[in-house]
């Protein structure tokens, strides 16, 4: 049944319980293999995304099982995992409730930290090697407090700045799988070309030289798993092709 | 595996640190958690020359598939045919060497593969120049297979 938050009356749902395969693994406990654990949970007392199952999953039946998330608005990045297959945000997965069960696993080709939570050390520190903040060669002038830009400058950022660094697009990359160590992956690639474009930032051509490398930006084939599991519709796929395409000199 | 140092708290939140080590070549994490990754030295060459190169080779392979398809068998075109195709397959398995056995990885079987793919391709050099001077041709050869 489901409560009415005002009291007033409200119609009896039959529960409709569905199944949820979810990897588990303990580092307490590393000799036991990773396994999917089974939950059955009642959709008509649940909300209607992917981490409202697993909070209420978490809060009913199993304490132990562990995610990352924070704003539950698809705005923060932490609840990226794999579900069905594809990578999202657990917060904007709507749960299919024709589908009879769903798996939910941590993001592909990372190594877990428990069940659903990848370790994201080596994406964070790639990221910093592109160095994402505005360099400026000249001093500003006196009085000039704004670094001043013009509307179809701003424009070009478009795309690019949304990004909230979830990983979904890196860790679906195959490119990135093999080769996670030296090839940037699509997050951070976007990134690059983000401050490659500012035209607030003068150091592009530096930008563009520090990846003259076979591994930095050219391992990428145009594989476009990236742009097809981007949860929040950006497009990396295009921004590496723009990289290449002004590398190319 | 996870390497679990000491048994006190400090040694549970260092004991996620994955060292899966193939000697240094593919360390999960160099350095400390705060350090950048360090970028492979900058090299024209590997980087963007090797790509313009790449696309150069296959946007010239279309003009001259379709005047060989169009026009037949042609002394110069399959001249062209036999040294680019070569060239770009080498090109092509070359990516795949290096996606998937990279030096820093698999330094032997990487040497291995790339010398075996070199002497692949200068057979195949040979082999076009051999068939287009001294049978048929290229263009020739594809026409009566496809007829065949």
């Amino acid at each position: 049944t489901v409560e009415s938050a005002t009291g007033g009356q409200v119609t009896n749902k039959d529960p409709l319980n569905k199944t949820f395969n979810i990897y588990r693994w303990n580092p307490d406990k590393p000799a036991e293999k990773p396994h999917l654990q089974q939950y059955q949970v009642d959709l008509n007392a649940c909300g209607p995304m992917v981490l409202d199952v697993l909070i209420k999953i978490k809060n009913e039946q199993d304490p132990t099982l562990t995610f990352r998330r924070s704003c539950r608005e698809g705005i923060c990045g932490s609840c990226a995992m794999n579900i069905n297959g594809t990578n999202t945000l657990a917060c904007l997965a709507k749960i299919d409730r024709n589908a009879s069960n769903t798996k939910i696993y941590p993001l592909p080709h990372m190594y877990v930290v428990k069940d659903l939570v990848p370790d994201l050390t080596r994406f964070y520190k790639q990221y910093k090697s592109i160095e994402p903040f505005l360099k400026k060669k000249t001093a500003p002038k006196d009085g000039e407090r704004e670094h001043y830009q013009s509307i179809a400058d701003r424009k070009k950022l478009d795309g690019l700045y949304e990004c909230i660094l979830c990983a979904c697009c890196s860790t679906s990359c195959p490119s990135y799988w093999w080769n996670s160590d030296e090839y940037l992956g699509p997050a951070v690639l976007l990134q690059a070309y983000r401050w490659m474009i500012d035209s607030r930032d003068d150091y592009a051509q530096e930008r563009r030289e520090a990846l003259q490398n076979p591994f930095s930006v050219y391992r990428c084939h145009t594989i476009m798993n990236c742009t097809r599991t981007c949860p929040k519709g950006l497009n990396p796929g295009r921004a590496i092709a723009m990289i290449k395409k002004e590398m190319a000199l | 595996m996870f390497h679990i140092k000491n048994d006190n708290w400090i040694g549970r939140v260092s004991a996620f640190q994955a060292t899966k080590t193939l000697e240094n070549g593919a360390e999960y994490i160099k350095g400390t958690v705060n350090e950048a990754v360090v970028l492979p030295p900058k090299d024209k060459v590997a980087g963007s020359y090797h790509w313009d190169f790449e696309r150069l080779l296959s946007l010239s392979l279309i003009p001259l598939t379709i005047t060989s398809v169009v026009n037949g068998a042609h002394p110069i075109t399959d001249l062209c045919l036999g040294v680019i195709l070569p060239f770009h397959c080498h090109l092509g398995f070359d990516a795949m060497i290096t996606d998937y056995y990279p030096s820093r990885r698999s330094p032997v079987l990487n040497k291995v593969l790339t010398w075996s793919l070199r002497g692949a391709t200068l057979i195949a050099l040979y082999g076009c120049y051999e068939f287009n001077t001294n049978d048929v041709g290229m263009t020739e050869l594809v026409k009566k297979v496809w007829h065949a």
